[in-house]
């Protein structure tokens, strides 16, 4: 921690009230603010990841607006009502604030591979938004399943979560490395060995610093990086300037 | 004082696990560096490839010998192998005088509810009165709620989650650990869930561990880091980095 001194800009962050915490926008802007980073992706809860869509979709968009340039909100959807979730995303998009959309498939029970999530990365790519996927999951949630899809959609930037991590550690650089529209995000990933070979293999343009705040915390998800003797060019890659070119903030 | 109890030998033929090869003295001071002062170390490469259980602890015994005031050997076996592994059981526990199992089912490919041999193996277990450690936290073999079943069954023998369910399985670990006064918990969970595992338990039944040295000398610091960030008393904190872990060279709970 303090090894990196530039503003970071975090890939993957829950806001709102989930099943093991409650975090409201101005204790993750306290938190942001305590540990130099400046923007953040703000995903839904676990509980609106699963069934209140709209509402977990809404507590971001209210975020994002009180906090003006501080977050990015992926929004989330069921793979199983794509005309009423679809509706709910073209709406948002038309008033502006939407960054990308985000799929926790084990939370939704469909692979990552389902074409029931057809839909959504088509309207995806006609918006140009990032999809970030929840990785590393059993049954559902595979590295190899997203790139089964991103093999499907090569037009669009999917975003690996947690790098397959737990057990899946040894397919994500792989899954990655074979798959050019796919960038990874390390959050809980603290194989350090393997962060190395994602950086040289996979490629430091697409590799994204994720914290999963609230479930992990700042501190170790950003120390860990401290160790790897990174040059500075490739840090400021990693914490953040990859994203804001994905979200096309650059 | 820190205790470390999950670490493995630091000599793989693995190709992709070079990176954890170093001597058993450069591993120690790795450890110490960090405050560590004890740790259980468990096998590597014989879990993986099933090669000659007695030759891989032997190797564990003679790794942990070069510095015997600090590494304490975990020695494995495979339940399914039957007699050869209750032999072997009983030879690293009486003869190389190991504190403890390690058992990692899913890449030793076994079922721990397969009673045909798990039953003759918890019951020369709970003979020679030592704790078992396992990994947990991914399927198919190696959810929490899986060796509860077992915990359940044999109640006089400690059975210690490895893990504490890493990123998926921490609520089912903690509630294991609830239900069986039998479990410990090594915790590797997220930073969430190391919380609500320590507010639960309130310190008790709860060990670290930090794997090391799977994942390079840093994941002793990120694990490490998940104890010493926690907003608890700093008694707690050394419940389980140290005097928790205590149990574990005797015998058990």
């Amino acid at each position: 921690m303090g090894f990196f001194s530039g503003p970071i800009h975090d890939a993957h962050t829950h806001l709102g009230e989930g099943t093991w915490y409650s975090l409201s926008p101005d204790e993750l802007i306290l938190s942001m603010d305590q540990n130099g980073v400046v923007g953040a992706v703000i995903c839904p809860s676990d509980r609106a990841l699963a069934y209140h869509f709209k509402e977990g979709n809404d507590c971001l968009l209210d975020a994002a607006q009180k906090h003006p340039g501080r977050f990015f909100p992926f929004l989330t959807a069921s793979p199983w009502a794509p005309e009423e979730g679809l509706d709910y995303l073209q709406k948002a998009v038309s008033r502006g604030g939407v960054y990308g959309l985000k799929f926790n498939t084990t939370l939704t029970g469909c692979s990552i591979s389902d074409p029931k999530l057809n839909p959504f990365v088509e309207f995806a790519q006609s918006h140009d938004l990032p999809i970030y996927f929840h990785t590393g999951t059993p049954i559902f949630s595979l590295p190899t399943q997203l790139m089964q899809l991103a093999r499907r959609f090569p037009k669009v930037k999917f975003i690996m979560g947690h790098l397959g991590s737990c057990d899946f550690w040894m397919d994500g650089v792989p899954v990655a490395a074979a798959t050019p529209n796919i960038y990874v995000e390390t959050s809980f990933f603290g194989i350090a060995p393997m962060l190395r070979r994602v950086i040289t293999e996979v490629g430091a343009e697409r590799v994204l610093f994720g914290s999963d705040v609230p479930i992990c915390s700042y501190p170790l998800e950003i120390g860990k990086f401290g160790s790897l003797d990174l040059d500075p060019e490739t840090e400021a890659r990693i914490f953040g300037r990859n994203l804001l070119s994905l979200l096309r903030r650059a | 004082m820190i205790m470390d109890c999950h670490t493995h030998i630091a000599q793989s033929q693995l190709p992709n696990f070079q990176h954890m090869n170093m001597e058993p003295e450069q591993f120690a001071s790795h450890l110490s560096a960090r405050g560590i002062g004890k740790a259980l170390v468990f096998p590597y490469d014989s879990l993986f490839n099933g090669r000659n259980y007695s030759e891989a602890n032997d190797e564990l015994a003679a790794f942990c010998a070069r510095v015997p005031t600090m590494l304490i050997p975990y020695g494995s076996v495979n339940p399914s192998h039957g007699a050869a592994a209750l032999d072997e059981l009983t030879r690293m526990i009486q003869d190389l005088g190991f504190k403890g199992i390690k058992l990692h089912p899913w890449i030793q490919a076994f079922s721990f509810l397969a009673n045909e041999y798990m039953d003759p193996f918890l019951q020369e277990v709970r003979r020679l009165h030592v704790p078992i450690i396992m990994h947990d936290g991914t399927p198919p073999y190696c959810t929490p709620s899986q060796y509860a079943y077992q915990a359940e069954r044999y109640p006089q023998t400690t059975f210690v989650l490895g893990h504490a369910g890493l990123k998926d399985f921490w609520p089912e670990s903690m509630q294991v650990a609830l239900d069986h006064k039998n479990v410990m918990l090594n915790l590797n969970a997220t930073f969430l869930g190391v919380q609500h595992i320590v507010q639960k338990l309130g310190g008790d039944r709860i060990v670290w561990g930090s794997d090391f040295p799977f994942g390079g000398v840093e994941v002793v610091d990120y694990w490490l880091g998940h104890i010493l960030q926690l907003p608890v008393a700093e008694e707690v904190k050394d419940k389980i980095l140290w005097r928790n872990g205590q149990v574990l060279l005797e015998g058990g709970l």
